[in-house]
């Protein structure tokens, strides 16, 4: 029988900044605007 | 260029700002030696788009190119440029990609008006 393939976990997609689980990334994108977070954070 | 560009409302092609994180761009040392090898690059970069693209053709629809900017210009650097078949299907895309995380950022999602790679250059 033929073995499906295994999809790879996605190391990405989904993955939010950490301490930023709770809220939505438009929320986040928000409070970056206005100048409640900074704009990059360090990972 | 101004880089005032006008965002078309409907389009096949939408981008993800500064998607990609080349590691060969951040991990120097203080004299500027790189501690990533290009091998080490190719395979990041390789799993990089292998994993965006399956997810945005397998939740999105037909994608007919996906590029991503090797450019180092703060408004380009990592861009990734996704041509869908359908405009349609770009539109979804950009909406929900909006509100959605991608390693530890947000994405930042645009309709673009690129729709010729080879011609994407503007002066």
């Amino acid at each position: 029988p033929r073995k499906l393939l295994k999809k790879k976990p996605y190391k990405y997609w989904d993955v939010p900044p950490p301490g930023f689980e709770h809220i939505p990334p438009l929320q986040y994108k928000a409070m970056q605007a206005a100048g409640q977070i900074p704009a990059t954070v360090l990972l | 260029c101004s880089r005032l560009h006008n965002k078309p409302t409907f389009s096949q092609t939408i981008a993800l700002l500064n998607l990609y994180q080349n590691p060969q761009n951040c991990a120097q040392t203080a004299n500027g030696v790189c501690m990533i090898s290009d091998v080490e690059m190719q395979q990041h970069y390789d799993d990089f788009f292998e994993e965006v693209f399956t997810e945005l053709e397998e939740k999105y629809g037909e994608i007919e190119e996906m590029n991503v900017c090797d450019n180092l210009g703060d408004h380009l650097v990592g861009n990734v440029y996704v041509k869908f078949r359908y405009e349609e299907d770009a539109e979804k895309a950009v909406n929900d990609l909006n509100n959605r995380w991608f390693n530890g950022h947000p994405i930042h999602a645009e309709l673009s008006p690129v729709t010729d790679f080879r011609e994407a250059c503007c002066r």
